[in-house]
């Protein structure tokens, strides 16, 4: 089944480059095609998951080729990124209406997908800084794509900022090439000495901290987040769920968690690297967004928090596991991918929502409904998957001895609800552009989003535990299980 | 627009013609020889920049029109991608050099190496076409200028 895997990058990749070609006629092409290729890719992704393999590309071996690999925590990314993308082309399809150039934008569109999908399966460092770079160019121009003076200014300064930020991937790339003489990430993590309880070597620490700076970026991670509430405010409503539900996913969090655990592996120091930007994302994001006028604004302030939950997670996890202390690394770990997931999908459905919302604060019924799913889900009221969640992360806190560290967390996560309640009149928030009754399609797109919010609310039940959050875990906390992948090809070392 | 200097016009008018063989050259040779579709791309590029930069870009425009060049960096692109997926179909992995039995890789040999010279022309293709645009467009986008008026009129032309 992974033969299929080629196919996440090259169907969007044909659909991006054949649609140029034919820019007025027909009409409707674009929309079918994006919508087609979306609905394959969702297809193909569900297939994949719970599936783990290498795939490499021309029958190339692993030291010289390029190839793309499967495990547990690029599987359900890609599942998120692929149930994002169908939702936000079928919305986008009756939301388009009013801007020129509809061809484009699929192009754009489709190039961002490929680009998303490439990093998330990429099995080398160097293809994943490439792969990044194509999907976040095309959304720098998906940002401004209404072409209005705001949407210009934030897409310009999205892109200035990014392009430099990129620079901080590549020199960590580098810095590991000059170390390693590779970019494979299963021969970086055969390589790279786990550095334990002891500080790793000077360089290490180095090329860590580009590239947590560089992706730390992308996924909007304080103090790096400036972009992101411009960008998402004013992007036209099923780019802005894009960005936020596969974008900063899959290219930032997911991006910096495969390569600080399974490239430069397990180390005291690299999870305080995590920890320190995922406190204050969790903190900042939290005190923000209720003196934000603007309920995008808001949203996106409250994703920021979200992504703080995440890389705190993620960071106790890497601490507790160089402690010892399994059990609370294990459920720390698991909790941050449950809510990076839980995160990508109520954020996304929220933007969604709000573009459906008509007249402004009006919101059609379905508009409406999605809207309280996704808002429930990130300001995390149980049973919702976003309570399971910031549970898990609070208690693996608590767990693992950092009892200051999980109160900060509990309180946050009691704040959200409140400071979401009291907007309760806004959501879902009125549209920056365009906006209509709730049409079919936007409603399809809606009704997706919100069953895999729901739908993830019933992982953490036992019988489905193991399907999604124990390859999961395993996948972040045993670096090994990846360099494993090496074995069949591992002959010659250049 | 600023008149060149007649010696610039007419130097580069000469020195074009060789740079884009040139760039022939490194693409179809790129499986013998240091080069290939992307360094060739950009040398094909470059013959029509500097006809860019001598003669404006109207000249430019007029020889490798806005559209044309937009259908070389998709259609490059489109052959890659068909490249690749027909070594998925027929060989049996994305990229795979499903031509390798029918053109063996031999020394010095143009025909030879199976898809990689295909490849090569794809890439060289598209990167003609994109690095031109990407340079017409940075020419046409000025402080304090319209790019729209300026791209408009080179759409006429």
């Amino acid at each position: 089944m992974t033969a299929l895997l080629p196919l996440m990058v090259a169907l969007p990749l044909g659909a991006a480059f054949v649609l140029p070609l034919f820019p007025r006629r027909p009409r409707r092409a674009g929309d079918l095609l994006a919508g087609l290729i979306s609905g394959v890719l969702l297809v193909l992704a569900v297939i994949l998951s719970g599936r783990f393999g290498i795939y490499e590309i021309g029958g190339w071996r692993m030291p010289m080729g390029i190839n793309l690999a499967l495990d547990g925590l690029s599987a359900p990314v890609l599942l998120l990124a692929a149930a994002v993308g169908l939702a936000a082309v079928l919305f986008s399809s009756a939301y388009l209406d009013t801007y020129a150039g509809r061809n484009r934008y699929w192009a754009l569109l489709m190039l961002m997908t490929a680009g998303i999908n490439g990093t998330i399966l990429s099995g080398d460092i160097f293809n994943r800084f490439v792969f990044v770079e194509i999907a976040v160019i095309s959304s720098y121009i998906l940002v401004g794509f209404s072409g209005r003076g705001r949407a210009l200014a934030a897409a310009i300064r999205y892109g200035l900022l990014g392009a430099g930020a990129a620079n901080f991937t590549l020199l960590g790339v580098a810095v590991l090439y000059a170390l390693h003489g590779t970019v494979n990430v299963a021969h970086l993590a055969g390589s790279v000495p786990a550095a334990g309880t002891s500080v790793p070597g000077p360089e290490i620490l180095f090329a860590a901290l580009l590239m947590v700076i560089g992706f730390g970026y992308k996924s909007a991670a304080a103090p790096l987040h400036v972009w992101q509430p411009d960008a998402l405010a004013a992007a036209p409503a099923p780019v802005a769920a894009f960005l936020a539900g596969a974008l900063i996913p899959a290219a930032g969090v997911y991006a910096l968690a495969r390569t600080l655990f399974t490239v430069f592996g397990h180390a005291e120091a690299l999870g305080w690297m995590l920890l320190f930007p995922g406190l204050l994302s969790m903190l900042f994001g939290a005190l923000t967004a209720p003196r934000r006028k603007d309920p995008r604004a808001f949203l996106s302030y409250q994703g920021i928090s979200q992504v703080g939950y995440v890389l705190t997670g993620l960071g106790a996890a890497m601490v507790l596991a160089v402690r010892g202390e399994e059990r609370a690394a294990g459920l720390a770990a698991a909790g941050a991918v449950f809510h990076l997931l839980n995160y990508g999908g109520a954020a996304a459905l929220l933007f969604l929502a709000g573009g459906a919302a008509a007249p402004p604060g009006k919101p059609s019924r379905w508009s409406r409904l999605a809207g309280m799913a996704g808002a429930g889900s990130i300001a995390g009221i149980p049973p919702l998957g976003g309570f399971s969640s910031k549970l898990m992360i609070v208690a693996a806190l608590w767990l693992g001895g950092f009892p200051l560290l999980a109160a900060a967390a509990a309180v946050t996560a009691v704040l959200a609800p409140v400071s979401f309640y009291r907007r309760r009149d806004e959501f879902p928030p009125p549209p920056a552009g365009p906006a209509g009754r709730t049409p079919p399609a936007m409603a399809a797109g809606l009704i997706l989003l919100t069953t895999l919010v729901l739908g993830l609310s019933l992982a953490p039940l036992p019988g489905l535990r193991g399907r999604l959050l124990g390859p999961a875990r395993a996948a972040v906390l045993d670096r090994e299980a990846y360099a494993a992948y090496l074995e069949p090809g591992e002959e010659e070392r250049p | 627009m600023m008149t060149r200097s007649l010696i610039v016009q007419r130097i580069s008018r000469w020195l074009a013609p060789f740079i884009f063989i040139y760039g022939l050259q490194v693409i179809l040779y790129g499986h013998l020889s240091p080069g290939g579709g992307f360094p060739g791309g950009v040398i094909l590029a470059s013959a029509f920049i500097l006809i860019l930069i001598s003669r404006g870009k109207e000249e430019a425009g007029r020889r490798l029109p806005l559209s044309r060049a937009g259908r070389f960096d998709n259609t490059g692109a489109l052959v890659f991608l068909a490249v690749g997926l027909l070594g998925f179909v027929l060989g049996g992995s994305f990229l795979a050099n499903f031509l390798q039995r029918l053109f063996p890789g031999r020394p010095f040999s143009l025909l030879s190496s199976g898809t990689i010279p295909v490849n090569n022309l794809a890439i060289g293709l598209k990167i003609w076409g994109g690095i031109f645009l990407a340079v017409l467009f940075l020419s046409v986008l000025r402080v304090g200028g319209d790019p729209d008026r300026g791209l408009k009129t080179m759409e006429e032309e």
